[in-house]
């Protein structure tokens, strides 16, 4: 015997309106840069016994990316999912396609094109065979990941003519394209991949567990972005407790490869040439360097920034464009925009020495920036360096003192050089590796 | 603030959340009865260089896609014929039995039809059915006579007035309706049958159809203190078989894809019985559970030592009697932290990937996702290397003899713990040389089987400590 029930709790399609009474948060994402993981609380009021019911998920989640995380009392026997399963009937798609990703899984969109966001797509429908103790309301919480949720993130920040300091201001725009309206949500952003989150955390568990110590390299933590509603398309989620005004000073910043040339690897890039061929530039840029909160910023996502001015009569202008919270900036105590090129006052970064040490396990490279002021007053230079070969580094000399790690493969010196003269910095990195297994 | 309120018509609110739509209350149990056995997605076998015989002789080989076995009351008809619309466009015919539950019958011929699918088939299938053509000049009613890709016959008219009549399809023709004939555009399977009267029978009917495989996944979630945790498996079974089956009993078989991918035979795969009959959708992919899970299950913390990669796979067809081949092992150690848990089988668990979640407060963080490692009766999930337990191996002592056709070999494995803390330590070591062998009495610590050619060894060593492992293997043949 078949009885069809409405369910009653539940706002659903098109247009049934329910009145549940919702806890703080019904639902939980957490927003990572290649896929959201979604929390999904599904109320429903069952008869005693066995019956189904249909939820709706995200577009293409596939059964095996469903997990039920909670089954809130409810006996479960079964879930469906009607999915775009591949009749092995079907010819074999083009010998072009060797990839081996399940059928009805996005995810490789993300790696065709990281910008391109999937369409917006119906929901999937998930039918639970379940078996209720005893009539009532029960909750039950599905768990997903998905690629249908991206988002950015993008800052400003004011100052005012005197440009001694500046205000924060942030918003993610999270793109919904699930096919479902994600009411009364909590979410989190954690500005890494989801592979490298868990490597990273599973590293953490492992060292609490066995007393092993884990890697200092600086990881992206959460952050906590309230409650909010996701509907379909864009919708901007502002950036609490960021905006408190900040000390800022102008500095020049000799910063000549910026991160491009990074390899996030433990094992180092062994190419002779990296960082010299073609040689570094010699510009030094006008900057303005911001003071960073810890506090404030933790785990605030990367994005770009305009550095505004707010002008005496109201008006505004955009003084610089830049990044913020970059990871390669994670630790740094400041944050700098850059806003025109140095009027004479170059650098030149040359390599003195590389040595590959196979059997010690250790590359050695020196380096020797120069910095000359043909300005007719002293000037503060503060010297970016990338130890772009990659993250298992130790800074083993520098002719500078307190030089100040500002991230995973960056730190930075500061020194003043004299009027019309030149200031010689020298620095040798000793980059070390594992033995392969 | 909210911007792009944009809503489409399929948008679901999910809300207090979610979304359950319609719920329906049902008994499994009613209609007809249906039990399939569906057999793991096996790894593809590693093919003996040359076998007498060949492959197929006495070989293993593993079987794939599903066992259906149906019981229906069918209609015999009065010249005999029982058809049965709906079965799986992927049904291997030759493996199809029929059998009578009743009043036993001879089957004389049997089908398979494979189902409609263009529109030239479905019209290919209604030829000398009645039909209806709508044209410009008005509707045409007769017996489908031909199809092809330009033009429709139809007969018209009686007696003397009896004529063909030609209609072109590009353009002329606007409608063809076809009267429905239950299951004909569907793959069937038809029989005719010697019973001694037509009418309702019940009737088993069984074969073998590809198109339905199961995979696993393991959900498993930490608590905060790291102390328990609540573990589940769940086997996806994807149906693309273009058939539906109600009320399905099943029962899946896991044919040790490991097992299979290294050329091993494997004795009596694992076979999980789903306790509660399911539909299976054409199409659709159904999660159940394997076991119970396991609430609040009590986890241990491992360090798992494998001084050396298995090679055992290379040893199937013959054996490895080079007693100075990977005599020592400095250097090639694998060590990793794992978290082990209890489950409730006597076999390992299919292979499958795990997802680790650790509870914080009211949220949970991923923490690994990962190829579950299992043993019988304990699956264990990996959470990162580790450098503080090393190890080298080497044989104490080797004797191959060649008439007797026996390798003798003690093995003693020196761990060592770097770390400050005390931790256990599973060691494995793998008896590459030959599938055939037995360990001696003088084993230090006590072993345990851990797989076809795997010993496992468990012991703790505490900050800063070692200890060794010995054991004697006799490979014979």
């Amino acid at each position: 015997m078949k009885l069809a029930v409405a369910c009653a709790v539940l706002i659903a399609c098109r247009g049934h309106v329910g009145h549940p009474s919702e806890p703080a948060a019904a639902n939980d994402i957490t927003l990572y840069r290649d896929v959201a993981l979604v929390r999904q609380r599904v109320a429903v009021t069952v008869p005693a016994g066995a019956s189904s019911l249909t939820a709706h998920v995200a577009a293409m989640v596939t059964g095996d990316r469903l997990m039920v995380i909670d089954r809130g009392g409810l006996e479960l026997r079964a879930v469906h999912v009607a999915g775009p399963v591949v009749p092995v009937a079907t010819p074999a798609p083009a010998a072009t396609d060797d990839t081996d990703e399940a059928p009805g899984d996005d995810s490789h969109l993300d790696e065709t094109d990281p910008d391109a966001a999937p369409p917006l797509a119906p929901p999937t429908d998930v039918i639970l065979d379940i078996a209720a103790p005893h009539a009532g309301t029960y909750s039950l919480v599905l768990a997903y990941t998905t690629n249908r949720l991206q988002w950015d993130a993008d800052y400003t920040m004011t100052t005012t003519p005197a440009r001694d300091r500046a205000v924060l201001h942030g918003a993610i725009a999270v793109r919904n394209t699930t096919g479902i309206a994600f009411a009364s949500t909590a979410l989190h952003v954690i500005d890494a991949e989801l592979g490298g989150w868990r490597t990273r955390t599973a590293e953490h568990l492992a060292a609490s567990l066995v007393g092993g110590t884990p890697s200092t390299t600086p990881a992206a933590t959460s952050r906590d972005l309230g409650v909010a509603s996701l509907v379909a398309g864009e919708t901007r989620v502002e950036i609490s407790g960021i905006s408190k005004p900040r000390g800022m000073r102008s500095v020049l910043v000799y910063d000549p490869f910026g991160t491009r040339l990074d390899n996030a690897s433990a094992t180092p890039a062994r190419d002779d040439k990296l960082g010299v061929e073609p040689p570094a530039p010699s510009r030094i840029t006008e900057s303005f360097e911001v003071q960073r909160d810890e506090h404030a910023a933790a785990g605030l996502p990367a994005g770009p920034v305009r550095l505004l001015e707010r002008k005496p009569d109201g008006a505004l202008g955009v003084l610089g464009e830049s990044r913020l919270f970059d990871a390669a900036t994670r630790v740094a105590d400041v944050d700098t925009i850059a806003i025109g090129t140095a009027e004479g006052v170059v650098g030149h970064r040359e390599r003195r020495e590389l040595t590959i040490d196979d059997d010690r396990l250790r590359l050695t490279e020196e380096f020797a920036i120069t910095l000359d002021n043909k300005r007719d007053h002293d000037v503060g230079v503060l010297v970016r360096e990338h130890l772009y070969r990659g993250q298992t580094w130790n800074v083993a000399f520098t002719s500078i003192e307190h030089p100040s790690k500002e991230g995973a493969q960056q730190f930075s010196m500061r020194t003043t050089v004299p009027a019309r003269s030149q200031q010689k910095i020298l620095y040798i990195v000793v980059y070390t590796w594992d033995p392969p297994r | 603030m909210l911007l792009g309120m944009r809503v489409v018509p399929w948008l679901c609110v999910a809300i207090g959340t979610a979304a359950a739509v319609v719920m329906s209350v049902g008994h499994a149990g009613t209609g007809p009865r249906t039990s399939i056995t569906i057999w793991g997605a096996p790894a593809t076998p590693v093919a003996p260089a040359s076998l007498f015989g060949g492959q197929a002789y006495g070989a293993v080989t593993t079987p794939t896609g599903a066992m259906i076995v149906e019981r229906r009351e069918v209609e015999v008809g009065a010249n005999g014929e029982v058809r049965l619309a709906g079965v799986p466009a992927t049904l291997d015919p030759a493996s199809v039995q029929l059998r009578s539950l009743g009043e036993s019958f001879t089957v004389s011929e049997q089908r398979f039809v494979p189902g409609a699918a263009t529109p030239d088939e479905i019209l290919q299938r209604h030829v000398g059915e009645q039909v209806t053509v709508t044209t410009p000049k008005g509707e045409v009613i007769g017996v489908l006579r031909s199809v092809d890709a330009q033009a429709i016959v139809v007969e018209v008219g009686t007696g003397d007035q009896r004529r063909l009549q030609v209609m072109r399809r590009d353009g002329f023709v606007q409608d063809v309706h076809l009267a429905i004939t239950a299951g004909s555009d569907r793959p069937s399977l038809v029989w005719r049958v010697g019973a001694k009267q037509p009418g309702k029978h019940d009737v088993e009917v069984s074969y073998r159809a590809e198109g339905l495989t199961w995979t696993t996944d393991y959900l498993a979630i930490l608590d905060e203190a790291h102390h328990s945790l609540d573990f589940s498996a769940w086997a996806t079974v994807k149906n693309a078989t273009t058939a539906t089956f109600e009320n399905a009993e099943l029962t899946l078989v896991d044919p040790g894809a490991a097992a299979v991918a290294a050329g091993k035979p494997v004795a009596a795969p694992a076979r999980f019985t789903v306790p509660s009959a399911v539909k299976l959708g054409s199409g659709e992919s159904v999660q159940v559970e394997l076991f119970p899970p396991r609430t609040a299950a009590k986890t241990r913390t491992v360090v798992v030592f494998e001084a050396m990669a298995d090679q055992s796979a290379s040893f199937q067809q013959f054996q490895a009697v080079d007693c100075n081949q990977l005599a020592t092992n400095v250097g090639t150690a694998r060590s990793e932290v794992a978290l082990e848990v209890d489950v409730p089988t006597k076999d390992a668990l299919p292979d499958g990937r795990v997802r680790l979640f650790k509870r914080t407060g009211s949220r949970l963080e991923v923490v690994t996702e990962d190829p579950l490692r299992s043993i019988a009766g304990a699956a264990r999930i990996r959470l990162s290397p580790d450098a503080e337990i090393t190890g080298e191996r080497h044989a104490v002592s080797c004797n191959y003899d060649e008439h007797a056709h026996v390798i003798k070999e003690k093995i003693e494995l020196k761990l060592e713990n770097k770390g400050k803390q005390a931790v256990d330590v599973v060691a494995r070591e793998f008896l590459w040389r030959w599938p055939m062998f037995k360990i001696e009495s003088d084993e230090s610590p006590r072993g345990t089987r851990a797989g076809a050619q795997t010993q496992e060894y468990r012991l703790s060593l505490p900050g800063g400590g070692k200890k060794s492992i010995t054991y004697t293997v006799v490979y014979s043949w």
